[in-house]
This record gives structure tokens, C-alpha cells and sequence, in this order.
């Protein structure tokens, strides 16, 4: 027995680690994104999170809409022919890139000897995506808001999207047994190795889509609703696709407590609504139009062209290149530059649906610089965006900074609250931190426009005094622009407040939604409001 | 006394085999020469056999073998007879109930469906024959039902499950897969329908039930092999005359938590437990589709699901404009 018993150990050893082959053991950091006790969190793998430094460099920088237009200079200028020639140029020239020509460059799609011809069937091909990125970028704000979404969005650098799908074969004769599975219980990626329908994308995506809701709208049965579980089975087929091409879990959008009500629900919910009706016109009338252009073997066993689904654009992320506005940097690939108003600080996507849109701080210049004798803070490499404002966020929660009145100077009782923002500043110099102010209502705006931005100031410039990396800091001043509570009076203590927020670093500022799991300060500030 | 302190027995019986009573006139033989085994020994009694068939047993049986044969052919065959790929995928094949289009038609094609109906019917003939058989050979050895009722309590949600609730919903369709991850995804996708299965009381009572049975099990296993070393482990004559062990045992829960099971009610306690986690499940089930559509609006009209606040996210498809 006792001879036996390494034997036995190591075959428990080896059991044991053989069931936790499944686990993954990098380190994750969660965020909770909505009401306590909904477990509505994410779970965040940090080795995963990208930052925006996989996006291409522009050729040149954007210059002024100015000069003749492409379509007076080049012939068959289709789609474009509304931007200058220098913009035309540079856009054809970052398409090299995006779409990775590689060598051939220009002549994967031109004959170079006459560059208006169409007979490749890639330029053709290509015309038709620039219409659909346009299409995209103004019919489908809904989804994309004024984030906008470039070739790049899709094809990061390769000629076909290395996310799409095919019909598959066709569907056995539905009475014959060998080799039937019934279009489900099959290990398949597209539904995250579940037994579940695994062609969720012709049923959802395509020209015929079937009715993904299942639930009832009322507690009790009725003639009206007729739904099989197997209805529910392909719907729950989608999510998990949704699910694992944007990396993130059903409490994203939902509420488990009711899958179907939307008043439960996060408002990402909704953003994936417009984006389930925008693959699906993007399939229809963009994507598969191009049947009798694309080449057999651009196509799928069917004869179709490779389609669209939420992971073309995502790639495993909730926020395709997290959220990086590339968009804003060629903005012909809306409309004419005139007009188009493209800024590089993007709407909220996850302000609800309703609700007004944050207007514009007043953006603080700093200039103080680290005290000699006082040691710069070094970034911890384990902090994450998500760790860094969940710091912030509980060092403020019902704490203020004090003020002197009517001034930015710091009262100094509350250096030992600014002292532990330092230290998590210092620990979060990594990324971009921001520190906000905001006032109450009292007063006139432009007054407390001022005194906010030179309060933030004031924060940002003690921070630097305790060796927090000055250009990792940006300070601006909302004035009372973004009450924390709208409804209080104007003297409202709660709005008078000092917020501070992290971005990843290399994302452009300001901008918001850069980390992964959610927008940036106005999203943690009203996060902190419901968050009781 | 350390005998009781490892996972497995370390006394076995070596004799000359115990063979039963005498059977009724009516009942065939017992089959088999029995035999012992160490192995087997260490986990529970040494003596294998012998074992009575009867022909309930063998008729049982030969349902049951039809049945995992119709299951697993369909599988191989939707799997184009690989032997590989059916190893390789068979945690995902499945044996499907009949579409929604058949209703509850006793003649779908066969590999529509026909099949499943097929392997149910056998599968529910073998499990009820050895339902009838559990009952008549605890009758024949003289000693009580109940574990013929425990199993009838997990074939009424098996029944509820496959049979009685597709019929009353008018539809095969509404029944579970045979399958492994198939039936899990079934019953994902059932609780998504049906508005979250949380919210069903009966389902609620279920899981209490259950948890409480294993709750149970640990502390009686755990009591049991705690007094071994005082012969604690015949529990049945210290039913009669309580000795040391079961004053011990008594005593310890009375310290504990100011209350004690004895040792008889511990185990009607355990089996209240065990019967009622599948009675009320398949009550929970039989109502689901056929008397509440939606769990959880049930819940919020009954005033028993939790408020969270509204969130402020609106239905897009009920906005103007909104694209279809």
C-alpha cells in the first residue's frame, strides 16, 4: 500500500492537472459595470488587452482641404471624387497598408499603365467597400457612433479580413441519417465549441434572418407566442459567436437576472442590436452583391464572398482596436471634409440611449515639473486601466478635496487624500490620467469653467509635486457641465468634485473608450453614482 | 479502530458466499456463482453475485440495450460511421427529439425525429420494467419499498422531461436531446425561453432539496465514521438499543446545534430529502411553457423578484425609425 501510494499521488496530480488544462492562468482584472449584486462585471485577461499601438502610421499628415478635387484630376474617381487630390492620395496610399498590397502595391488593384481602368476585379471590389465604409460611417452611427470604422477596422494588414464566414455545404437531405448532424452538435468555433446550431450567421446575418427573441412578453402562455427551444438554441448560438468576438461575457449587455428585458440591460445592448442590423446590410447589399466579381477562389464552397460577422471588425475585442477613432485621421471616409464633423473626442457609447451628451471641458496646461530631491514614481507593470480608476474611484468616493474659496488653493488638510492619489498616480503613470473639475451651478459658467480647469490644475500640479511624471498627466476643467447630479439644487455639494481617470497609453487624447471593458470618466462617474 | 479512519474498508469477509432466502415458488433462480473481489472489497462488499435476473430484468435490459444502441448508432451515423470522429466528438453528438413541425406525431421520419421517439419509448419500457422489478424483489425479500418509490420520484421528472410535458405542450419538440453537452445546452437554452428558471418556485424547492441531500449525506456519512471506532456503523441495532456510538453521535449535534436526528429519523430525513429534489422539479418543469411562459415576469407580477434600477436602456426596435 504505502509503495503504491506515490503512484496514486501522482495520478491524482496528474488528473488534477489535467482538468485544469481549461483554465487559463494569466492575470485577469475585473470591473463591475453595473448594479450590486447583478454580477453584471467583467472579467478582463490584461496579457489580451491591446493598445493602440497596432494601429498603422498615416503616410503623411492630414493637410487642409484645399486644391483641385480628385475627381477634376483623376478619371473614374467614383466614389472619393469629392476630396482634395492630396487626401485622395494619401488615403490610396494608406489603403496599401491596410489591405497589405505588399509588393505589388498599387498594381494589386490598378493596371498602373491606366489607373482608371476597372479590369481588376479588385478595384472593383475595393470601390464597393469604400461605398460600404461610407455607408457604414453614416447610416450606421448607431453602432459605430462617431468612432467610424476605416479598411483597417477589418483587414488589419491582410487582403481578405481574416474574420469572415461562407455559407457552408449544403444541408444533407434532411431524411437521410449518415453524416446529418441537424446544423448543430458539432465541436464549432462559431458558437464557441457548444453543441448549439452552428450557423448562426445565415440565420442571423444574412437576407432572410429569423426572429432571435424568445422570451415571452408576458408571464403566461398565450397563442400569440409560439416559440421552440430550438429557436432559443440558435439565438444563444449568435451570442456565444458575440460573446467570443468581443472577448467579453453575456453580462456585457445583460442583466442575467432577465435575458430579454431591456430595462435591465446595459446600454451595449442596444449598441449590438444596430450592429446584428448593420453586418446584416453590410452582408446584403454590400458584401454579397460582389457574387459575380470576386474570383472562385475568393469565394466559399457555396459561391459566396466571405461575409461579415461581429468578429470581422472586433477581433476579440469590445471595442474593435479599442476603441481607437481612427476614423478622425481620413475623414473623407465619411464624407466630404466640410461636411463632416469628426472630432477626435467620440460620442458616448455608453451614455444610454436619451440621455445628453457630455459637452466640452477647458483643457489646463501644466507646468510644474518634479521637485529636485523628489524621486519620480515608477509605474507598476501590474496596474491596469480598469485597477488605476477602480483606485481613483474608491480614494474619492465620498471624500472631496477642500478648496479655499472661490480659489484653486488647496486647503491643507487635504494633503493626505491628495498624498494617496499621488501614490496611485505614481503606480498608474503608465497611462494617460486625467484630472477633472467640476463645480455646482452657482455663479456664471464661464466663471466656474475657469475655476474647474485651474482646481484640476492644482491636483494635477500637486501630484507632480509628489513625483508623479508630469506628461502622463492632462488636467481639464468641466465647469458645471457634467453635474454628477442633475437634479439637486444649485448648490449642489455632490457636483462640486475632483475626478481622476486613466486611458491606456498611446491612445489619443482626450478620447474616450480606450480601455476595454468601458468608456472613460464620464462612464466611471456615472458608474459611481448607481454604484451605492 | 483505525480500521474506520481510511477511505477505504479494511476488513473483508472471506466465507463461504451468502446466498439469501429462499425465493417464492413463482420467482426464477438466482443467476451466477458468486465470487469475491478485493477491489470491489475495498469500496463496499467483497461478494460479487449472485444476481437475479428474473424476467422483468432480462426484458429490462434488452429494452435498455435498444435503446443505448438506437442512440449511439444515430450518433455514429451523423458522424458518417467514423469510429474516430465518434470518439473524438462524442460529447457533442446527439440523438434530437422531433422538430417543431411534427408536433407530438407518433410517425416523424426516422431521422427525423423517429428515432428519438423510438429510443424513448424503449428506454422508458426498460427504465418502468426495472422500476416493477425493484418493487417485487423488495417485496420477495419481506423488507419495504422505498427505494422503489425513491426511483419513481426520478422517473416522474424523467417522464415530465421526455413525455408528459411535450404532450401537454402538443410537441416532441419540447423534450431534451440525448447527448451529453446536448442536453446541457438544452437546458441552458430551456431556462432562456422560459424566462429564467430561477424565478420557478418548484425549482427553487428542487435545488433546496438537493443541496439538503448532500448536506445531509456529509453530516450522517461524517457522524457515522466519526463513532465507528465505537461500532457506530450498525446503525440499526443501535436503533434498537442505543449504544455508546449513538449517544456519542446524538450528543456531538446536540452541542453543536442543539439538536440531534436519531438514528432512524436521520434516515427518512435523507430519504424525504432524495425523493423530494426530483417531485419537485418535475413539478417545476411541468409547469414551465405550459402554465407560465415567462419566469420572470411571473416573479415581478407576484412581487418576488428582486428590483433592480432601471437602467435606462429602451427596446431600438421600438423607437421611430428604427431599422427593421
Amino acid at each position: 500500500m504505502s509503495l503504491a501510494a506515490p503512484k496514486h499521488v501522482a495520478l491524482i496530480l496528474g488528473a488534477s492537472a489535467a482538468m485544469l488544462g481549461g483554465c487559463d492562468l494569466s492575470p485577469k482584472s475585473t470591473v463591475q459595470n453595473g448594479f450590486r449584486g447583478t454580477g453584471i462585471q467583467q472579467v478582463i485577461d490584461t496579457k489580451l488587452l491591446k493598445v493602440a499601438a497596432d494601429i498603422p502610421p498615416e503616410p503623411y499628415p492630414l493637410g487642409p482641404d484645399e486644391g483641385q478635387r480628385a475627381s477634376e484630376i483623376y478619371q473614374n474617381v467614383q466614389v472619393l471624387g469629392y476630396t482634395s487630390a492630396d487626401d485622395f492620395n494619401r488615403i490610396m496610399l494608406a489603403m496599401n497598408t491596410w489591405i497589405g498590397t505588399g509588393e505589388q502595391g498599387c498594381a494589386y488593384c490598378h493596371n498602373v499603365a491606366n489607373m482608371a481602368s476597372d479590369e481588376k476585379y479588385t478595384k472593383v471590389v475595393a470601390r464597393k467597400m469604400l461605398q460600404m465604409t461610407r455607408n457604414i460611417n453614416n447610416n450606421w452611427t448607431s453602432h459605430v457612433h462617431n468612432t467610424g470604422v476605416t479598411c483597417w477596422t477589418c483587414h488589419r494588414g491582410n487582403p481578405v479580413p481574416v474574420y469572415h464566414w461562407n455559407k457552408g455545404d449544403p444541408a444533407p437531405d434532411p431524411l437521410r441519417l449518415r453524416g446529418n448532424n441537424h446544423g448543430q452538435n458539432m465541436p464549432s468555433a462559431t458558437v464557441a465549441y457548444a453543441s448549439l446550431p452552428h450557423t448562426p450567421f445565415e440565420t442571423f446575418l444574412s437576407s432572410d434572418p429569423k426572429v432571435i427573441r424568445v422570451a415571452a412578453n408576458s408571464p403566461y402562455p398565450s397563442a400569440d407566442h409560439k416559440v421552440a427551444i430550438q429557436s432559443a438554441e440558435a439565438t444563444y448560438g449568435l451570442m456565444q459567436h458575440m460573446s467570443s468576438s468581443l472577448g467579453v461575457n453575456c453580462t456585457y449587455c445583460h442583466n442575467t437576472q432577465s435575458f430579454r428585458q431591456w430595462s435591465l440591460s446595459r446600454p451595449q445592448r442596444a449598441n449590438a442590436w444596430y450592429g446584428i442590423r448593420m453586418v446584416r446590410d453590410t452582408n446584403v447589399n454590400y458584401i454579397s452583391t460582389l457574387a459575380s466579381v470576386f474570383p472562385a477562389y475568393r469565394k466559399g464552397p457555396q459561391g459566396d464572398p466571405n461575409k461579415a460577422n461581429c468578429g470581422t471588425c472586433h477581433q476579440g475585442q469590445a471595442k474593435p482596436m479599442g476603441g481607437y477613432p481612427m476614423l478622425a485621421q481620413y475623414p473623407a471616409l465619411k464624407g466630404p471634409r466640410g461636411s463632416v464633423s469628426l472630432t477626435p473626442v467620440v460620442a458616448q457609447p455608453d451614455v444610454p440611449l436619451g440621455a445628453a451628451s457630455p459637452t466640452g471641458g477647458e483643457v489646463a496646461s501644466i507646468t510644474a515639473t518634479i521637485p529636485t530631491g523628489v524621486r519620480m514614481l515608477t509605474a507598476d507593470a501590474t496596474a491596469t486601466a480598469q485597477s488605476c480608476n477602480a483606485d481613483f474611484g474608491h480614494l474619492l468616493a465620498g471624500q472631496t478635496i477642500e478648496f479655499d474659496t472661490g480659489s484653486a488653493g488647496v486647503r491643507p488638510q487635504s494633503r493626505p487624500l491628495l498624498d494617496k492619489l499621488a501614490a496611485v498616480a505614481g503606480r498608474c503613470s503608465a497611462f494617460r490620467m486625467e484630472v477633472d473639475g467640476h463645480t455646482d451651478a452657482v455663479g456664471s459658467a464661464a466663471a466656474n469653467l475657469d475655476l474647474s480647469r485651474d482646481r484640476a490644475r492644482a491636483v494635477a500640479e500637486y501630484l507632480v509635486s509628489r513625483g508623479v511624471d508630469p506628461r502622463h498627466l492632462a488636467a481639464v476643467g468641466f465647469g458645471q457641465n457634467r453635474p454628477k447630479d442633475a437634479g439637486g439644487a444649485k448648490d449642489n455639494q455632490t457636483n462640486r468634485r475632483i475626478e481622476i481617470t486613466v486611458t491606456p497609453a498611446g491612445a489619443a487624447a482626450p478620447m474616450a473608450g480606450t480601455n476595454v471593458a468601458m468608456g472613460r470618466g464620464p462612464v466611471a462617474a456615472r458608474d459611481r453614482v448607481v454604484l451605492r | 479502530m483505525a480500521a474506520y479512519q481510511n477511505i477505504f474498508t479494511q476488513v473483508q469477509l472471506r466465507a463461504a458466499p451468502e446466498m439469501g432466502p429462499r425465493l417464492p415458488a413463482m420467482d426464477s433462480a438466482r443467476d451466477g456463482r458468486p465470487w469475491y473481489s478485493n477491489l470491489m472489497g475495498a469500496l463496499g462488499n467483497a461478494q460479487i453475485g449472485p444476481i437475479y435476473l428474473g424476467t422483468l430484468g432480462i426484458v429490462s435490459l434488452f429494452c435498455g440495450f435498444i435503446a443505448f444502441e438506437i442512440i449511439g448508432l444515430n450518433m455514429l451515423a451523423s458522424v458518417n460511421y467514423s469510429w474516430i470522429q465518434f470518439v473524438r466528438q462524442l460529447p457533442w453528438l446527439a440523438l434530437e427529439p422531433p422538430g417543431p413541425q411534427y408536433g407530438i406525431s407518433i410517425m416523424p421520419p426516422l431521422a427525423q425525429g423517429g428515432w428519438w421517439l423510438m429510443a424513448g419509448f424503449f428506454l422508458t419500457t426498460s427504465i418502468i420494467l426495472w422500476w416493477v422489478r425493484s418493487y417485487n424483489r423488495a417485496r420477495s425479500l419481506g423488507i419495504g419499498t422505498h427505494t422503489t418509490w425513491a426511483f419513481a420520484s426520478a422517473i416522474w421528472l424523467y417522464l415530465v422531461l421526455g413525455f408528459i410535458r411535450p404532450l401537454l405542450m402538443g410537441s416532441w419538440s419540447e423534450a431534451v436531446p440525448f447527448g451529453i453537452f446536448p442536453h446541457l445546452d438544452w437546458t441552458a437554452a430551456f431556462s432562456i425561453r422560459y424566462g429564467n428558471l430561477f424565478y420557478n418556485p418548484f425549482h427553487c424547492l428542487s435545488i433546496v432539496f438537493l443541496y439538503g441531500s448532500t448536506l445531509l449525506f456529509a453530516m450522517h456519512g461524517a457522524t457515522i465514521m466519526a463513532v465507528g471506532r465505537y461500532g457506530g456503523e450498525r446503525e440499526l441495532e443501535h436503533i434498537v438499543d442505543r449504544g455508546t456510538a449513538a449517544e456519542r453521535a446524538g450528543l456531538f449535534w446536540r452541542w453543536t446545534m442543539g439538536f440531534n436526528a436519531t438514528y432512524e429519523s436521520v434516515h427518512r430525513w435523507a430519504w424525504w430529502f432524495a425523493v423530494l429534489t426530483t417531485l419537485t422539479g418535475g413539478i417545476g418543469i411541468l409547469l414551465t411553457g405550459t402554465v407560465v411562459d415567462n419566469w420572470y415576469l411571473w416573479a415581478v407580477s407576484h412581487h418576488y423578484a428582486t428590483v433592480y434600477p432601471d437602467t435606462g436602456v429602451v427596446d431600438p426596435s421600438l423607437l421611430p425609425g428604427a431599422p427593421k
